[in-house]
């Protein structure tokens, strides 16, 4: 059972995206054996997962990249005895593995898990925006497998670089960009080939082309994914010899973009390995020309050709759309903020991530500063008792985390009304007196200013929609303009999966053409009018995904807060 | 045009919440807005409407003003 706790101890390694959706997946597994609709399970996962670490479901689903790594590793870890046991006793018995509970057991179960088949059966140690690495030591074999496809790839990269089939252009394929090809590209030959980037989304810097190749080893087949590195610099800039087409209508005739610039080429090229298909096992070269203009046929037909007197039918061609390199999120969320900033994060133990929204203290009483922060988010939907640790930033640490408490929960709402009717007096806020020799700045905002005390927002004919802005570490400095007063709100609380009720929230809608104005994180954020003043403390939003609709955020006023427990602002 | 107060807009909030729930089979959010000659209510819908419903032009004398936010979730 070695493997148990390597794999434990190797979860907190693992990015956030990776383990959300191992959650779902497994969620998934689990919940399609309770004979519940796909509705349903939607619906269930939904509140479970949507928002966790900025990602919606759609989201988790429309990655085929991490969701294939996934199956890779649960298929591996079922032939593995300990894990499949292990799997087998998680979905029977969810409540009852003691060496991995411990919080939220079935969370815990299912990160614990995926872990294990993550970090042991894809043997994939860590996934970074560079790329993805392995355990040392792969049996020889996979590594005279890796230097041979490597040449393989190289040379055929090469060769496509240099592909001339037009008198009058170098190549159809100039201002290659060394992306990869897609998940959606799963056809006959099979696998998908894969891109990260580095950074925060540049189209410049080292790319990564990482491919899934099988080997003919015999059963159980193994898998490693290669990696090879292409550097977008070196290609702009000659280094690698590769002549630059500068009139690619000449060969494509018309069918390109007219916005054509050396940014945003006709092709982009990927190029790694693919399942072969054969019985024997064995790859083929996949080339993947992304690109959404349509592909002249006879064009098409020279490439192939091309393709076919050099390598046979070792290569497969195919078009897909462009791919969309998926890119980590900075978590600026961990950043760790002493003095205690207004904007900060936030999180019980064990509880979701929200912001710190301002500093006030009992009017006319001498007692310390306390945080005023989210009801709903410091209480976790009630959950939390009162006296418990509050943690920045929000890691949703445990209570041994003494490092990072900062306050203890003094005073929150009731759970959230469930019904209309019971909302009445229940407003979504908290108070966190700080933990002596906690040090904390009351007025300044990061990017906005010097808080200018509090105020009520003034909405009338001549003002109907006053603007507001706020700031937070999770979504940064926003503006918008609030647009209705005095809400009763229902809203889903994906702590419990259920709608609860909003009482007295006014709503705001973000500045400019699809802007949102706060996202997952910033419930407790202090939201602030054009002077300056805090009017409001951030509650709830429209999911930010969802286009279609109008995006809006929801916030309790703060002014009624203040009136309620007797505050004053620091 | 339809001249409402502050405080009818307010009145009208639940009201507006019940027969919205009864005529959508939705949760509504219901909260007050100024116009041009007065307050009116702003009504939240997560979903559009069936094209056969016939949304109310006003509820208890209170003009109406009706948006499709879309489903709202805590943050």
């Amino acid at each position: 059972m070695a493997g148990h706790s390597d794999g434990i101890e190797r979860l907190d390694a693992l990015p956030p995206e990776i383990v959300i959706k191992a959650n779902v997946l497994f969620a998934r597994t689990m919940l399609q054996r309770s004979g519940l609709s796909d509705n349903e399970i939607d619906e269930l996962l939904h509140g479970l997962f949507a928002g966790e670490g900025g990602l919606s479901l759609s989201e988790i689903a429309a990655e085929p990249y991490t969701i294939d790594l996934l199956r890779k590793g649960l298929a591996q870890a079922c032939r593995v005895p300990a894990l499949a046991g292990l799997v087998e006793e998680a979905i029977n018995n969810a409540e009852t593995l003691p060496h991995l509970t411990g919080g939220d057991g079935r969370s815990v179960i299912v990160k614990g898990l995926f872990a294990i088949a993550l970090a042991l059966a894809v043997r994939v140690e860590s996934v970074t925006g560079e790329g993805i690495t392995f355990y040392e030591g792969l049996p020889i074999d996979l590594v005279q497998l890796e230097q041979t496809v490597g040449s393989i790839v190289d040379g055929a990269l090469r060769e496509t670089l240099k592909l001339g089939l037009d008198e009058t252009a170098a190549s159809p394929l100039g201002g290659l960009l060394p992306a990869a090809g897609a998940g959606s590209d799963e056809g006959k030959y099979g696998s998908p080939i894969h891109a990260a980037a580095d950074g925060d989304g540049a189209t410049s810097g080292t790319f990564h082309a990482p491919a899934v190749v099988t080997n003919t080893l015999p059963e159980p087949r193994q898998e490693v994914i290669l990696k090879r590195n292409f550097i977008w610099h070196d290609i702009l800039n000659g280094k690698l010899d590769i002549p630059y087409i500068d009139e690619p209508r000449k060969v494509f005739r018309g069918r390109i973009p007219n916005k054509f610039n050396e940014q945003d080429p006709p092709f982009r090229v990927g190029i790694g390995l693919a399942y072969s298909g054969d019985a024997d096992g064995g790859f083929r070269i996949a080339i993947r020309l992304q690109t959404e203009a349509e592909i002249k046929q006879t064009c098409w037909k020279q490439l192939e050709s091309f393709f076919e007197k050099r390598a046979g039918n070792r290569v497969h061609m195919k078009r897909t759309r462009p791919v969309i390199l998926q890119v980590r999120r900075r978590q600026r969320f961990k950043d760790h903020h002493r003095p205690l900033i207004m904007g900060s994060s936030l999180s019980a133990a064990q509880g979701p991530h929200s912001t710190l929204g301002c500093f006030v203290k009992r009017r006319n009483v001498d007692g310390p500063a306390m945080i005023l922060g989210s009801g709903h988010a410091l209480s976790n939907s009630g959950q939390t008792g009162l006296y418990s640790a509050i943690f920045q930033p929000a890691t949703g640490a445990d209570i041994e985390d003494l490092e990072n408490r900062v306050a203890v929960l003094d005073e929150h709402c009731l759970p959230l009304a469930l019904d209309e009717e019971t909302a009445e007096d229940r407003l979504d806020y908290a108070l966190a007196p700080l933990i002596e020799g906690i040090e904390h700045e009351p007025t300044l905002i990061k990017d906005i200013g010097t808080l200018a005390g509090s105020a009520e927002l003034d909405f009338h004919p001549q003002s109907p929609t006053p603007a507001v802005q706020k700031w937070s570490v999770f979504s940064g400095r926003t503006e918008g303009n609030a647009t209705a007063e005095r809400l009763l709100q229902p809203a889903f609380d994906p702590s419990t999966g259920r709608i609860v009720h909003l009482i007295d929230v006014f709503e705001i809608r973000g500045k400019g053409d699809n802007v949102l104005f706060s996202g997952d994180g910033d419930s407790g954020a202090l939201v602030l009018d054009a002077s300056r003043r805090g009017v409001g403390i951030i509650n709830a939003g429209t999911d930010r995904r969802e286009k279609k609709h109008a995006g809006r955020t929801y916030a309790t006023p703060l002014s009624l807060i203040l009136q309620r427990s007797n505050l004053e602002l620091v | 045009m339809v001249m409402a107060t502050k405080q009818d807009a307010l009145a009208a909030r639940r009201p507006a919440m019940v027969r919205l729930k009864q005529i959508l089979h939705q949760d509504v959010g219901v909260g007050v807005v100024p116009n041009a000659k007065g307050w009116a209510l702003k009504i939240n819908l997560n979903s559009a409407p069936p094209d056969d419903v016939d949304l109310p032009g006003t509820i208890n004398g209170v003009p109406t003003k009706f948006e499709v936010v879309g489903p709202v979730k805590l943050l």
